[in-house]
């Protein structure tokens, strides 16, 4: 099996197995849901490292969804 | 694609079984200590306590709000209100604590004047003074704390100031005591100045027992060297105040009737006071002290027991006063309850009746009032205190709603109200008549599922339904409900009930299948380039059509030929050894003809030159594998 494909499935598997889990742990904050994707795609990304034809557009948008939900984090520890 | 569907089949029937498995158990989660709701009878309850001490305090029962102010280590606070929650202890405590030792120096240095210890007094006024100031602070200090503890319990501070200021008027009442007793040592302390002759002062009264607003003689003698003193002022005190003065005759006896005051305490002193002028030569001198037995009537007072009062409706009090087992009539009542003085009279009987109204946002607990009976003649007043038990009706709510829901529908919950403890209600007279036929009528039902809510209007019907749409964003997991009532009626408490239900979100279901299917389907797909090598018939025709293009195009005709007819594919990365080797146990007797064609286009690609023979050879293979293959064909046909 090529990288590609081996890069898919395993993406793949890896958000669908989190859902789950985060789902059977009764998590019901969205933002759980959106570190742990972004985290899933950088390690399947970091893994396989898929050749890319342009800017991974995908991983920059993970990428700063994840840093807002970090920040706001941040920022409520910091002012409590 | 066929085998496809049964990878997606057994998959999907795989997750499903596990899905279910896993959802039955229940994961301990971490909760954060800081985001549970902390639950107390607070801050209604801790409003009127409050409430309840500084009336304690304004009626002077120092000993009882200071009782009940230490009750309140045993009160479970939340983390948020415990600071100023015992700030505000604190100065309440020490407020009134203070004014509790300024009653007690002020009684102190009344009793000294009246035993002519002028120094002790004095001493005790001082010591009340400063007392006195030190309590203005920290009244001051409770104001604010007031103030922050309303705004953290998140009721109006509005009767909590009130009685900060009813402290306040405590104080002034104080400090005018203060301030004539102070006057009064003033006035009899002898000026140190000069050497000056101590005369002798008596005094005698015609009776030690007296009754209040009569006439009492009081006679005695002002003597320097046993010789009487004539012509002298002499001012007489009872119980600390003038009451009147006489002038001594030629042997300095002197006499006077006074009236006396009506004070209703069952002992007085009483003593008389020579203050020479300043020319004199006497000092100022007291005479011995006289305790009189005061006479005067107690009334008895008689409160009938009432039951616990219900916020918005009137409380009704019935009392009966008496004096030596007859009833006194037409006599002023008053009564002091929730911040309103009200007032009535005795009937024949002796009998009166006080409708309380109570205010109908007062919070529920114990209100002090009081019903004093005002003095009259040489009847004394009488004071009784009272507590006014408030309660609402609790009303109960039970829901039922399924353990279970999807989001992106309605949960419906089943409410059923009931009235609980109405029957000791009803069972008193007071409230039988209208609770007879009390319903639970125009209720405010608020139902929330985690952060989605729900309002409605209840105007009538138990049991009745409420429906909250959760929408198809909520993902799967437990969510918090709780429906609560708020009844328009003030004496009907508001009741809530919780329950947790598990709210299981399609997305979160279908999203893993989905992602797993599309992947397989996305690898099972071959990429644009592959699909590309796929089209022979374009390849076959162009070489077809021109046959005579050369060596590259017999050898990849005859790729795409061995691939239709054994099914192995010359993939991008195979070299053509590579794709020799692959075919080289399928192909059979076309083997041979594959390899001289094979080995010649390699030659053709990397060798500077190919032998004539060797060109011709390989295009007499291509020829003979074309025929073998279509040999093939027709045998498969």
């Amino acid at each position: 099996m090529d990288k590609r494909k081996s890069y898919i499935l395993t993406l793949a598997f890896l958000l669908a197995f989190s859902t789950v889990a985060l789902s059977v742990l009764r998590e019901t904050k969205l933002d759980a849901y959106i570190s742990v994707f972004t985290i899933d795609y950088f390690i399947a990304s970091a893994v396989f490292r898929p050749r890319r034809r342009t800017i991974d557009f995908v991983g920059i948008a993970l990428f700063i969804a994840f840093t807002y939900i970090v920040a706001l984090k941040v920022m409520e520890i910091l002012i409590k | 694609m066929k085998n496809l569907k049964s990878i997606f089949l057994i998959s999907l029937i795989i997750f499903t079984a596990l899905i279910h498995l896993a959802f039955s158990l229940k994961f301990p989660r971490h909760v954060n200590p800081e985001e549970i709701p902390e639950e107390s009878l607070l801050p209604e309850g801790l409003f009127a306590f409050y409430l309840n001490v500084i009336d304690l305090s304004t009626l002077k029962r120092y000993d009882e709000a200071l009782e009940e102010l230490r009750k309140t280590h045993l009160f479970y606070m939340p983390e948020n209100l415990k600071f100023i929650a015992s700030r505000f202890n604190d100065f309440l405590a020490d407020a009134t604590n203070k004014l509790n030792l300024i009653e007690y120096h002020i009684e102190r240095a009344e009793e000294f004047i009246n035993i002519a210890k002028l120094e002790a007094a004095k001493t005790e006024v001082n010591e009340a003074s400063s007392l006195l100031s030190e309590t203005e602070k920290t009244i001051l200090n409770l104001e604010s704390s007031a103030s922050q503890l309303a705004y953290d319990l998140k009721v109006k501070p509005k009767p909590l100031l009130d009685k900060v200021v009813e402290l306040k008027a405590l104080i002034k009442t104080y400090a005018k005591k203060i301030d004539d007793l102070s006057k009064l040592i003033e006035e009899l302390t002898p000026s140190p100045e000069k050497s000056l002759v101590k005369p002798k002062l008596t005094i005698q009264a015609s009776t030690l027992k007296v009754w209040v607003g009569e006439r009492l003689i009081i006679n005695g003698f002002l003597k320097a060297f046993d010789k009487g003193l004539a012509k002298k002022v002499i001012h007489v005190y009872f119980e600390g105040v003038k009451i009147g003065e006489a002038l001594t005759d030629e042997n300095g006896a002197y006499s006077i009737e006074v009236q006396i005051p009506y004070i209703y305490k069952p002992f007085a002193t009483i003593f008389s006071v020579f203050k020479p002028s300043k020319e004199e030569v006497y000092s100022p001198c007291f005479s011995n002290t006289l305790t009189l037995k005061l006479l005067y009537y107690e009334p008895k007072l008689f409160i009938s027991s009432f039951p616990s009062a219900l916020p918005g409706m009137n409380l009704t009090i019935y009392g009966n006063l008496s004096l030596l087992d007859k009833p006194i009539e037409d006599w002023k009542v008053e009564l002091y309850a929730f911040n309103e003085s009200l007032f009535t009279f005795t009937n024949k009987s002796g009998s009166f009746k006080f409708e309380v109204p109570i205010p109908s946002t007062i919070s529920i607990g114990a209100w002090p009032a009081v019903i004093n009976i005002p003095p009259k003649g040489k009847i004394a007043p009488t004071l009784k205190f009272l507590t006014i038990n408030v309660e609402k009706i609790q009303v109960k709510i039970n829901v039922e709603a399924s353990t279970i829901a999807f989001s992106g529908s309605k949960i419906t919950f089943k409410c059923l109200i009931s009235l609980e403890g109405i029957e000791n209600l009803t069972a008193n007279k007071h409230y039988e008549a209208w609770l007879q036929h009390e319903t639970i009528e125009n209720l405010m039902v608020n139902a929330k599922v985690g952060e989605w809510k729900s309002i409605m209007q209840k105007i009538n019907g138990n049991p009745f339904n409420i429906e909250v749409y959760v929408p198809l964003t909520a993902l799967t997991g437990d969510y918090i409900y709780e429906v609560s009532i708020k009844p328009s009626k003030s004496w009907i408490s508001s009741a809530s009930t919780k329950g947790s239900i598990f709210i299981l979100s399609p997305l979160t279901l279908t999203m893993p299948i989905l992602t797993v299917f599309a992947a397989i389907l996305t690898v099972k797909k071959p990429k644009p380039k592959e699909r590309r090598a796929e089209s022979p018939k374009e390849i076959v025709k162009k070489v077809f059509h021109k046959p005579t293009e050369g060596l590259a195009a017999l050898y990849w005709n005859a790729v795409h030929m061995i691939f239709n007819w054994i099914g192995v594919e010359m993939k991008d990365s195979y070299t053509i050894r590579e794709y020799l080797h692959a075919v080289s146990g399928k192909l059979m007797k076309g083997f041979i003809f594959f390899r001289q064609l094979s080995l010649a286009y390699e030659k053709l690609l990397y060798a500077r030159w190919i032998p004539l023979k060797e060109l011709e050879k390989a295009k007499s293979a291509y020829v003979k594998l074309q025929s073998l293959y279509e040999k093939h064909k027709e045998e498969k046909e």
